[in-house]
């Protein structure tokens, strides 16, 4: 792999190695970019992931100290871990589901769709779905996601049976086992799946798309990219001229360095991106860098999402297998007689033992939940993914009562529920409860959310420079040569995974950084 | 028999068994997880002064109500040691192995070659559902008339 030297200060340095970070990265040495990648956690080959679900949580997750606030149910149920995302060479993605649905033409528009919602901050995208087509295209095909591009189907497993038949027994037409971005069968010199059942500890077999296995490796082998490992971001630095001139990062040890850059792109997910901007207040920018609209850290969202667990006479055993290859889109439309604007899926989810217990009813003890626990391999799951509401009073800030090993301000994550997202939980967990009941459940469980995997909106996307911190390229208003590559751009959060969307946005934002560069633009 | 510290009594490790069982009540489960489950709480709690002063001090409450273990415990929902030991017992309990046994679930599964040829699609009870997409078209946004 290529060293750069310090004090080179005509690469661009991209903090975060996940979905957004990676595929920038890639796109960027193939242009013929120079590349400093800093990710904050360490290299774990996949051939050292464990198939054991508190293991594989110690080894891949970002553990250090965040706090939630606000009337959501995690903050009471695990009120220091309001999101469940990576620390670790790949991000978050190295333990994510794997379903990849594209959003809708309507959900790039929601203002104009839905009209106003008293008490959000709901605003159209300064990006259609049209032009993002292209690179959804791209996206899905860089992931060898199933049911795209001659890539086949994956077949059903037992959860999977469970949750077709109850869908199609109340009237659902819309399901399938994806669009999923695990490998059916050998692709892009990776394995068809073994369906061992473990893919949010890490994937062993190297089936399941992530940056790990895929842009990360590709980046490094054209000999432009130099990732650093155990380097975490504390610092964006500005030049006199207003432009972004390095990034401070700490090593292993604690102790800081400082990498020169031409550019700079910010991918540490929605909670770790308005962080960093936020610890990099300096002078012209007091409330944080890129701030001057006051957006960054607001409008975090999450998804309206709980799990429904149904318990069954006969076996599923629902840990074989893909764990989220299954999705229902009926309820994806917008469609306001239901009493809530947006929509929601419904997905498949399979959990090993510890978490089945730690999240079935977070909190439960007693003769009710041991009998729940004793019918596991009757149960199955799926899980709510639906659009929130985004408010400009749900937001990370600084919290400086709360620090981290390096001595800085823990992110505290404020979050409180819009009655839209309650009522379109109320109704899905309806719709849950039917899907199950129609295949013969004699028990439906229904838990809340765990703590979250899709963070999105504390750097939003606007045209408009008072409105949103990015414009519909990621670039940020203030600072021309400062980006932010991941999602917390989005602008609104849709009902879909954000992961491809990140990846589409990402793919358009190189075309861009490339273009002005080579215009001197940049 | 006394923890080896003298941090606890005889009478209060059976105590601590009999709530982790009260909690987490599994009949036809043997009592080695629940004992393994209570030495690593008590491990624990000799390293964390803070635990052991909560559980020390709960133990010795507990004692006075001579209700049912069941009913002592729900009386004490919310307490600093409802809540440590509650969460405790179920963190170590259900990352027993025997306790998978005992429940069905196996664990790891990618060095016995994943369910591949082990039966991750065997539910023969529904029958086989489609798994591609539906060729029907999907209405994104519903047109409503008349909505309220």
């Amino acid at each position: 792999m290529i060293r750069y030297e310090r004090d080179d200060a005509d690469v661009a340095v991209v903090i975060g190695s996940g979905p957004g970070g990676s595929t920038l990265a890639l796109q960027l040495v193939r242009e013929g970019f120079r590349v400093v990648m800093l990710e904050a956690g360490p290299w774990i080959p996949n051939e050292d992931f464990v198939n054991d679900e508190r293991i594989a949580f110690d080894q891949l997750t970002w553990k250090d100290p965040r706090r939630a606030t606000g009337t959501w149910q995690l903050a009471k149920d695990f009120p220091g871990s309001p999101a469940w995302t990576g620390k670790v060479v790949g991000g978050t993605a190295t333990f994510w589901t794997g379903l990849t649905p594209r959003f809708k033409s309507h959900e790039f528009e929601a203002h104009r769709s839905y009209g106003e919602v008293p008490g959000s901050s709901i605003a159209d995208w300064p990006v259609t779905l049209e032009e993002l087509s292209p690179y959804y295209e791209r996206a899905e095909r860089a992931m060898g996601t199933s049911h795209r591009h001659g890539r086949p189907p994956m077949p059903a497993n037992n959860n999977y049976k469970v949750l077709a038949n109850g869908a199609q027994r109340i009237g659902y037409e819309h399901f399938a086992t994806g669009p999923y971005a695990t490998n059916v069968e050998e692709y892009d010199g990776r394995p068809g799946t073994l369906r061992d059942g473990f893919c949010q500890q890490g994937d062993k077999s190297t089936a399941k798309w992530s940056p790990l296995v895929s842009e990360i490796p590709k980046a490094i082998a054209t000999g432009l990219m130099e990732l650093r490992t155990n380097a975490q971001a504390v610092q964006i630095t500005l030049g006199s001229d207003g432009r972004a001139d390095g990034v401070v990062y700490a090593d292993e040890n604690g102790a800081l360095h400082r990498q020169r850059a031409a550019i700079v792109a910010v991918a540490g997910n929605a909670i770790e991106t308005p962080r960093l901007l936020l610890l990099s207040a300096t002078a012209g920018h007091e409330d944080g860098l890129a701030n001057s609209s006051g957006q960054v850290g607001r409008n975090y969202m999450r998804h309206v999402t709980g799990v429904v667990y149904g318990e069954f006479e006969n076996e599923v055993h629902m840990y074989r297998g893909e764990p989220m290859a299954g999705i229902v889109n009926d309820e994806s439309r917008h469609d306001p007689r239901r009493g809530f604007s947006g929509g929601y899926y419904l997905e498949m989810i399979a959990q090993g033992l510890p978490s089945f217990t730690t999240f079935m009813t977070p909190g439960g003890w007693g003769p009710e939940f041991t009998s729940k626990v004793e019918a596991y391999t009757r149960t199955a799951g799926l899980w709510i993914c639906g659009e929130d509401m985004p408010r400009e009073t749900n937001r990370v800030t600084l919290d400086g009562s709360l620090l981290d090993r390096l001595g800085l301000p823990s992110p505290s994550v404020h979050y409180d529920d819009h009655p839209n997202d309650v009522a379109m939980l109320d109704h899905a967990y309806r719709q849950g409860e039917k899907l199950f009941r129609a295949v013969g459940a004699t028990r439906v469980t229904k838990a809340p959310a765990m703590p979250s995997g899709h963070n999105m909106g504390t750097a939003r996307m606007s045209e408009d420079a008072a409105a949103g911190v990015v414009n519909g390229f990621g670039q940020t208003h203030d600072v021309p040569n400062l980006f932010v590559s991941d999602g917390s751009v989005f602008t609104t959060g849709a009902a879909a995974n954000p992961t491809l969307t990140i990846m589409a946005i990402v793919l358009r934002q190189a075309d861009y950084i490339v273009r002005q560069a080579r215009s001197g633009a940049l | 028999m006394t923890s080896d510290d003298g941090l606890f009594t005889a009478a209060e490790l059976a105590e601590l068994l009999a709530l982790a069982r009260a909690l987490y009540p599994h009949e036809a489960l043997a009592d080695g997880p629940y004992e393994r489950t209570i030495a690593k709480i008590v491990s624990r709690a000799s390293a964390e002064p803070a635990l052991w002063h909560v559980l020390h001090d709960g133990l010795a409450e507990i004692h006075d109500g001579g209700s049912d273990l069941h009913s002592a415990l729900e009386a004490r929902v919310g307490t600093p040691f409802f809540e440590s030991l509650r969460a405790l017992v179920a963190w170590h309990l259900y990352d027993d192995h025997e306790v998978w046994d005992f429940i069905g679930y196996p664990g790891a599964s990618f060095d016995r070659g994943g369910y591949l040829h082990r039966g991750f699609d065997d539910l023969d009870w529904l029958p086989e559902p489609r798994v591609r997409e539906s060729t029907e078209p999907f209405e994104a946004i519903a047109i409503s008339e008349g909505n309220n």
